[in-house]
């Protein structure tokens, strides 16, 4: 087991030996922290990257890190591992990666509203298989101007991207009520999805005027669910653009992109198919009514 | 154009040595025909000799021919053809024959020259080439100088004889009753030959050149119509299949038809160019190995919707206020619903089923 952590900043870090083989708790409240950098290497399994399990005894809460100007890599390799985070940045540059199977993540970026996620980068890479990620992305302010990359290379993989959304949330363990995030905006998002593998799930939500997104899917039975909304102040060019490209059988894909404005643009290609008694399907909707179904 | 038209007729010549001796006659005429000779036009009446190089003419009229070998040639309204060269010798293989539709329609029954040698043979129209043995059929060519031919039956019913019809780039051969071809341009194969479900009575009605005296009771009339609507199922059936709505693209439908109106002939040329353009379509899927219903091949301007290969996938393309783009499998089953701001479009790819798209749009 190697632990390697690197803080710039207040830093508060606990470890405790119970519910898990490996837990790092990191809670860096101060505001106006600048240049943190983070670098994490958990190996093994049933390891643990959370906030300080002293007032619940869990680790179900999340670390808390303030700061603008952020590098934090975090690299996991094993299985059954956990990584809860609530992170307040901008101008910032993430790079985590997943080794394993049925490792968990639950974050949310800018849940308390003090930083914009504005020009940050991130780079999500999953190897593995059964992993369940839910993150929130700018969920108490504007995520304008950001990059997210993802490289996902497994099977059975659950992925629930919510950028700016109108979800509401009032605590860790209740993601669906937990802070108003309405006024909050993803404006000029460019999101990457790379998918090799089979049976991956992937939902996500955008709130933006402005948002591209590529997708390069191959495997089968993947299912993507992706609803982009509030781009009706877009002014010019496209609102939500998506290129979806498909290399696999059996795929539910569908693409919500909700506005007002005739600028939506969504161009899907395919090698792969269903058959008549699995079909594949597609279900595109370009609507401003938000009450139109497939 | 006029003059390679009236260049390209009908003409029939004996001998030379004999070009100004008797050939035929004319046997039966109605209305309004002429004979013209070296530049001169002689009324065409009842026994009036034809001789080489004659064109032969109606206006609003119908002229019937017999040459020496007992050929019979009728031409109906609006019709030209000039004799060019006619050779009869009991010995089949000392006979000739040169023919050269210009326009309209006419009937010719060979006599004794069916048993001529096929290459002493050579009736010609401005867009084919026509090599007869033993036989009874039609000519049609209309103002453009497309071609229909129908090989028609013998007494027995059995086919009359044997037509090869010819253009630059192919040929085809009529050899069952009733066969037909049309040839639209000399740089252009022939049809496929076709069957046409017609009768010889309606050829016959078609072709009579001196009318009935007495006035056909109105009973009669319909009966006679109905007698023909055979031809129109013909025409329906041939496309059923390939036209969504065959009635509206074909201009002539069961409505159209006048037994005494022969024009029906050249609007059969139409029906010909449009199963032939339908089945280009299909060669075309078949070639790109896909087949879609709800939409053309091509740019649709009901759908506006491009459909269309590029590489080994099937582009659907769709771009008026909304933009929405599908490049599938060329051999996958697609269903795909399109609604684009309450425009509704069903689309069926390869008979559809393997996989389900559906597009809102508004």
């Amino acid at each position: 087991m190697k632990r390697s952590l690197l803080l710039l900043g207040a830093l508060f870090i606990a470890s405790s030996a119970y519910a898990a083989d490996n837990q790092i708790y990191i809670q860096q409240t101060t505001t106006g922290t600048t240049n943190t950098q983070i670098d994490i290497e958990q190996l093994g399994s049933g390891n643990v990257v959370a906030g300080d399990t002293s007032a619940t005894g869990t680790v179900n809460n999340a670390m808390l890190l303030n700061s603008s100007n952020m590098v934090f890599n975090l690299d996991q390799i094993g299985d059954l591992n956990f990584f809860r985070a609530d992170i307040n940045s901008n101008t910032s540059d993430f790079n985590f990666s997943w080794t394993g199977s049925n490792n968990e993540l639950v974050g949310q970026w800018n849940p308390s509203g003090t930083y914009d996620i504005d020009t940050t980068d991130w780079d999500n890479t999953i190897l593995g298989g059964n992993n369940d990620q839910t993150i929130n992305y700018g969920v108490g302010a504007d995520a304008s101007d950001g990059t997210v990359n993802w490289y996902i290379n497994g099977s059975d993989n659950s992925i629930t991207f919510n950028a700016a959304t109108a979800v509401t949330h009032t605590g860790l363990n209740s993601w669906n009520s937990m802070g108003s995030i309405s006024a909050a905006d993803s404006s000029n998002m460019s999101l990457d999805w790379d998918i090799n593998g089979s049976n991956n799930t992937i939902n996500a939500i955008i709130n933006s005027q402005y948002v591209t997104q590529d997708w390069d899917i191959t495997g089968s039975h993947n299912e993507i669910d992706y609803v982009g909304i509030n781009n009706s102040g877009a002014s010019s060019g496209n609102g939500h653009s998506s290129t979806i490209s498909v290399t696999g059988s059996y795929w539910d894909i569908g693409v919500y992109q909700s506005s007002t404005g005739n600028n939506d643009y969504l161009n899907f290609s395919t090698t792969g198919s269903g058959t008549s008694g699995t079909n594949a399907t597609l279900c595109i909707i370009q609507s401003g009514s938000g009450s139109v179904t497939c | 154009m006029e003059q390679m038209r009236l260049f390209a007729l009908f003409s029939l010549v004996l001998v030379p040595s004999l070009a100004s001796a008797n050939i035929g006659s004319v046997t039966d005429v109605f209305g309004t025909a002429a004979v013209f000779r070296e530049a001169k036009e002689n009324t065409a009446v009842l026994d009036f000799d034809i001789e080489s190089y004659d064109d032969v003419r109606t206006a609003a009229g119908r002229i019937e021919l017999k040459f020496l070998d007992d050929s019979v040639l009728k031409l109906t309204e609006h019709s030209e053809i000039i004799i060019d060269e006619f050779i009869y010798d009991p010995d089949p293989t000392k006979s000739k024959l040169a023919l050269n539709f210009a326009s309209g329609t006419a009937r010719f029954i060979t006599g004794a020259l069916g048993t001529i040698d096929k290459d002493n043979i050579k009736i010609t129209t401005p867009t084919a080439e026509i090599a007869i043995r033993g036989t009874d059929f039609t000519a049609t060519v209309d103002e453009l100088g497309r071609t229909l031919i129908i090989l028609l039956p013998d007494e027995f019913g059995d086919a009359s004889g044997e037509i090869v019809v010819s253009s630059m780039m192919g040929q085809v051969t009529l050899n069952k009753p009733y066969q037909a071809t049309t040839v639209s341009l000399m740089e252009k194969e022939p049809s496929s030959p076709k069957i046409l479900d017609i009768t010889l009575g309606l050829i016959d009605n078609l072709l009579i050149v001196s009318p009935p005296k007495e006035v056909i009771k109105e009973e009669e009339l319909v009966e006679k119509t109905e007698s023909i609507l055979d031809f129109n199922d013909l025409e329906v059936e041939l496309l059923e299949d390939e036209l969504d709505n065959p009635e509206e693209n074909l201009e002539f439908t069961e409505l159209d038809i006048d037994l005494l109106d022969v024009d029906f002939l050249r609007d059969l040329l139409d029906v010909f160019e449009e199963i032939d353009r339908e089945e280009e379509e299909d060669v075309l899927q078949e070639e790109g190995a896909f087949s879609v219903q709800g939409t053309k091949v091509g740019f649709d301007s009901t759908t506006q919707i491009s459909t269309f290969m590029q590489g080994q996938q099937v582009v659907l393309q769709r771009q008026v206020e909304n933009m929405a783009r599908l490049e599938l499998m060329q051999t996958t089953g697609y269903t795909i619903k399109l609604d684009d701001n309450g425009e509704r479009f069903n689309i069926i790819l390869n008979k559809g089923g393997d996989v389900y798209i559906t597009i809102v749009q508004e």
